[in-house]
């Protein structure tokens, strides 16, 4: 990630405006891209990055989630448990996953 | 007046048509509709050096490409103008081409390319039961604590018709969470799937955010239910598995109704404006081509947030979808021969990945207890039973290594189980992706962590030509797999390069119907 700025957030910003931040350049390489063909190549080979990296973070969700989603059905159930019990919560997590 | 095509030839690879505006045309075989395509739109369309200038190639759909063996009267048209209207010989095969499925019931192709029995050719007594199993299902779901409504195809065919679509084949759901975060959604998701498993549905699970319900209607026609979430998300509204567009939650809900074959079904608040975000604008004109085509964004979004457990599981499923009629496949690959020499023979194994279940059948009746994981069980569904039926000692399970809680759960239960073990893995790192590669190094991590030894066999980057598609595989560099696995806490105690190499199997498409690839094995260690 390129110069995050790690401070507050001072009021609710737009998806435009926290793209910014993350990533300072995009408010002056616009103008930049006008100046000739190496701009806009940089400019292209920026929004690729950007592409990638908000991918990258995207992708975090479904790996939280199903995290999440282990702990809470998972693990809290088989901390508390007797060893049978700690096999019905195993078994019951795996019948109820469907395919 | 658009510009129609010329039908300048039609052969078993498919279509030649001249040059023309964007039309839709119908193919018809012996006089029944079995195909839709746009012109400018359809799949596979390339242009045509051999026919006159402008003309293009259409393939035909896979499937349908598959059933043309054999002399039938074919016929393309656009509206009432018929292009096309002859008999053809698409092949050796001595039969009309009859394109029914093996109960006897018509086909045709539906918008994802497959062929299934549109809901025009079902009978009364078939409609009857799949909106019985809706109601339930949708019964269920508000037991689930969500609140569902038609939408997509089922809705679309209400307000315009009040029927299903005739083309179409599935009923598609979807309900509004009450959460904004795509990990809530996701969980909500898991959550609406346990509570219809627990209520006695059949499910598969398309991705964080959807799933389906499977249903098997008394005349033996299979169908499914989809249930999409949605949410609104920054004035948006995402639905799974097409949609992200500015929304109101106010066209939402309340729910109001609409009726589908004289039955009452829960509808958006306003449905109409649901279909134009859906269909655009001309959603009232009928167009049995349609395919969804959102925007690259969209797409990128929703794929970002919910996707990547089902990679390349479609064509799995196919490759393995008749290997149930298949004969039986007994010859062990060079892999399973090689963990038999080296452990010692109470030694459990793990087989993921297993496709058809042969090594993992061979090394049970060597005397190992095996466990057979494959996320497309089609694939060992036939040596299952017999194991079950004979005492092989084999068992298997369906495991997707794409999806993370998956592997944590057969990680932690292999990992509860006593005894030596070792873990068989051929052509999966090759055939997952990055994803599920990381998962499977998990799993053997987990799996082994009492100790034992991953067995490990994948193709290496082809110089030239690159390997075949069908195969589903691409090159590894051992030396990443090297460094990926240290990552995890293994060494290498084995390895070489190796052909991999024709076994004489039966044809599944797979990497056996080929001539020999280059290929690695290694032999990895996790110490107690």
């Amino acid at each position: 990630m390129n110069a995050p700025d790690e401070r507050p957030d001072p009021a609710p910003a737009g998806p435009v405006d926290r793209l910014r931040r993350l990533a300072p350049g995009l408010r002056s390489r616009p103008a930049a891209a006008g100046e000739g063909p190496d701009g806009l190549e940089a400019l292209r080979a920026r929004v690729a990055d950007l592409e990638e990296e908000v991918g990258e973070l995207r992708r975090l969700n479904l790996r939280l989630a199903e995290l999440t989603d282990v702990v809470q059905e998972l693990l809290l159930p088989l901390a508390s448990s007797d060893p049978a019990r700690a096999q019905e919560v195993l078994d019951r997590y795996s019948a109820e996953l469907g395919r | 007046m658009p510009r129609l095509p010329e039908v300048v030839d039609v052969d078993r690879a498919g279509l030649l048509l001249g040059d023309s505006d964007d039309v839709l045309l119908d193919v018809l075989l012996d006089g029944r509709r079995v195909w839709s395509l746009w012109t400018e739109r359809v799949a596979g369309r390339t242009p045509s050096p051999s026919g006159p200038p402008g003309a293009v190639a259409v393939p035909w759909p896979r499937e349908l490409a598959q059933a043309l063996d054999g002399p039938v009267r074919m016929t393309v048209s656009c509206g009432e103008t018929v292009l096309l209207d002859r008999e053809v010989v698409m092949g050796p095969g001595p039969d009309r081409v009859r394109l029914v499925d093996r109960e006897g019931r018509d086909l045709v192709v539906d918008n994802h390319g497959r062929l299934a029995v549109a809901f025009g050719d079902q009978g009364e007594e078939a409609t009857a039961l799949l909106l019985d199993a809706t109601a339930r299902l949708l019964a269920d779901l508000e037991e689930a604590g969500v609140e569902p409504f038609v939408a997509y195809g089922t809705l679309l065919g209400a307000v315009r018709e009040g029927s299903f679509v005739g083309h179409d084949n599935d009923v598609d759901l979807a309900y509004l969470s009450s959460h904004e975060h795509p990990v809530d959604v996701i969980l909500e998701s898991y959550r609406v799937q346990r509570h219809l498993i627990r209520a006695g549905h059949d499910t598969t699970r398309y991705s964080g955010a959807a799933f389906r319900v499977d249903l098997t209607v008394s005349d033996g026609t299979r169908r499914t239910i989809d249930v999409f979430a949605g949410a609104l998300v920054e004035g948006h509204l995402m639905l799974m598995g097409e949609l992200w567009v500015p929304y109101d939650r106010s066209a939402l809900l309340p729910r109001t109704s609409v009726v589908l074959e004289g039955r009452s079904l829960p509808a958006p608040a306003d449905p109409e404006a649901l279909l134009a975000a859906t269909y655009g604008p001309s959603w009232r004109r009928p167009d049995p081509a349609f395919a969804y085509a959102p925007p690259a964004a969209t797409t990128r979004r929703l794929d970002g947030w919910f996707r990547g457990t089902r990679a390349a599981r479609n064509h799995w499923d196919r490759r393995y979808s008749d290997a149930v009629h298949h004969g039986p496949v007994r010859k062990p690959h060079d892999l399973a021969r090689l963990l038999h020499r080296r452990e010692a023979e109470d030694c459990e194994v793990v087989d993921v990945g297993c496709g058809r279940g042969q090594d993992a059948v061979w090394l049970a009746r060597r005397g190992h207890p095996v466990l057979g994981l494959d996320f497309s069980p089609n694939g060992f569904a036939r040596l299952h039973a017999r194991s079950q039926e004979e005492g092989w000692g084999a068992d298997f399970a369906s495991m997707n290594l794409l999806e993370l809680r998956q592997v944590m759960l057969w990680g932690a239960r292999l990992a509860r189980r006593e005894g030596p073990r070792a873990v068989l893995a051929r052509h999966v790192a090759d055939a997952t992706s990055d994803r599920g590669r990381r998962h499977l190094w998990r799993l053997a991590a987990m799996a082994l962590s009492g100790g034992g030894r991953l067995y490990l066999e994948f193709v290496l980057p082809p110089a030239d030509p690159p390997l075949p598609q069908h195969l589903l595989l691409h090159g590894l560099d051992p030396d990443q797999v090297r460094s990926e696995v240290l990552a995890r806490g293994a060494r290498v105690v084995e390895e070489a390069a190796v052909d991999v190499t024709h076994t004489g199997q039966p044809p599944a498409g797979g990497i056996e119907d080929e001539t020999p690839l280059r290929g690695y094995r290694m032999v990895m260690e996790w110490r107690a």
